[in-house]
């Protein structure tokens, strides 16, 4: 890998907030960490309005509803529903800055590569029946009114039993952690 | 992932991988045109019965099944394409490789959710004999999941166009029109994610934004992605002389 050789040269940080801005852009070497640490921080502000304020998905409704109360579920909460998850459709894979940003500190350790890309791949695939999975269900559940209400149960119960079971991704990077330390850790390549 | 060590040996049989995509779009392509609810995209404000008569219309029945069993054979083609891009990406004069980290992680979410919208296309078009309301809720699913579901393709565009930006180097892996493109492509993608709101109009599943501007995105995405790749490819098999196969 190459680096810029515009950042061995780099002037000195300016003082005002915007040119400090323009500075950061053109010359700091840390520039796609912090953009992928920023871009953690404003989607998981996004995530916690749209689940936990938009669309009342969280924390989860009851699993022991019975049909009337999950049809009146879905009715109250319809256009949240929509809107919000629209936004994760649009939004939702940005939530792989935050899983690149674990893989480059695992790659850093000193353990096998092969932690850093299981990691990476996992909750990659994770984000699929964890998150949009879920999303996908309850939308085509809230865009219906009046759907059956057997069909609107079986998609509350797939929206909800899809959102579980995504965590195991982080066994991954638990076991990384407690590697013999070299003492100069490996470059990340 | 390490190509700087052989760097002859790492581009070996990229040739194979670029030109076969080519061959691999005119199935897609093919398959596109054979699915009835494509060539004029089904209402979704049809009736739980018109959805089912759509299915057991015995002229539309066979181009259902194969047109979506072939995208289901070629669909994950793509993938190969979207690796040489990451491994671009790699060569790109960034600080770190995070950004083809955040690109790697994209890479698989788009074929595997279009995947799903042929399995959910798939189960409606099996048993068209089943309850009209259980063939709409298939329909809705496959509609829904296949029109809204960009955002692996909105994120890896947006990731590219920033490695793009960040390659400050004489010869940088591509050039800067390939960052505003695929910014371009982002924002065409995005409106198709809301389409579940509406039942008519350009937000509808059969609208102006979320099938024919979504679409046409994608298909100028790769279309001319594949040309840009291409282009570095050649370009760096040129320069690494003729070991490589």
């Amino acid at each position: 890998m190459n680096v810029a050789a515009t950042t061995l040269e780099a002037p000195p940080a300016p003082a005002s907030r915007l040119s400090r801005i323009a500075w950061n852009w053109r010359h700091n070497p840390k520039l796609e960490l912090w953009l992928a640490w920023y871009t953690i921080v404003i989607f998981f502000n996004i995530f916690g309005i749209v689940f936990f304020i938009m669309t009342r998905t969280q924390p989860p409704p009851k699993p022991w509803w019975g049909l009337p109360r999950i049809v009146q579920w879905f009715a109250d909460n319809r256009h949240g529903l929509l809107l919000g998850f629209g936004i994760m459709f649009a939004v939702g894979a940005f939530v792989t800055a935050s899983t690149a940003l674990i893989t480059y500190s695992i790659r850093r350790m000193s353990v096998s590569p092969a932690f850093a890309y299981s990691y990476l791949i996992i909750y990659s695939l994770a984000a699929v029946p964890g998150m949009l999975l879920t999303c996908i269900a309850l939308v085509v559940g809230a865009m219906r009114p009046d759907r059956d209400p057997k069909l609107l149960g079986f998609l509350y119960d797939m929206g909800f039993l899809s959102f579980s079971g995504t965590m195991c991704g982080s066994a991954i990077s638990t076991s990384a952690t407690p590697g013999p330390r070299s003492s100069s850790p490996p470059a990340a390549s | 992932m390490l190509t700087v060590d052989r760097p002859r040996e790492s581009v070996n049989g990229e040739l194979l991988l670029l030109w076969a995509l080519p061959v691999v779009a005119v199935f897609w392509f093919l398959s596109f045109l054979a699915f009835p609810g494509f060539v004029q995209p089904m209402s979704p404000a049809l009736s739980a019965d018109q959805v089912a008569a759509f299915y057991r219309d015995p002229d539309n029945l066979p181009r259902i099944r194969y047109s979506m069993i072939v995208f289901n054979w070629f669909g994950v083609a793509l993938i190969p394409v979207l690796a040489m891009i990451a491994m671009q990406m790699r060569r790109m004069a960034h600080h770190t490789p995070i950004l083809s980290y955040c690109f790697i992680g994209c890479i698989a979410g788009g074929p595997t959710l279009f995947c799903m919208a042929d399995l959910y296309w798939l189960l409606a078009a099996f048993r068209p004999e089943r309850d009209p309301a259980l063939i709409q809720m298939f329909n809705d699913m496959a509609w829904v999941t296949f029109t809204s579901q960009v955002p692996f393709l909105v994120a890896q565009s947006i990731f590219l166009a920033f490695g793009v930006y960040l390659d400050r180097q004489a010869k940088p892996v591509f050039p800067r029109w390939v960052g505003h493109f695929n910014l371009l492509i982002a924002a065409a993608l995005v409106p198709a994610a809301f389409t579940a709101m509406y039942q008519d109009g350009p937000l509808a599943w059969n609208g102006l934004l979320s099938f024919w501007a979504k679409n046409i995105a994608i298909g100028l995405w790769i279309v001319v992605m594949t040309a840009a790749l291409a282009q570095v490819v050649h370009r760096q098999r040129g320069e690494l002389g003729g070991a490589a196969r």
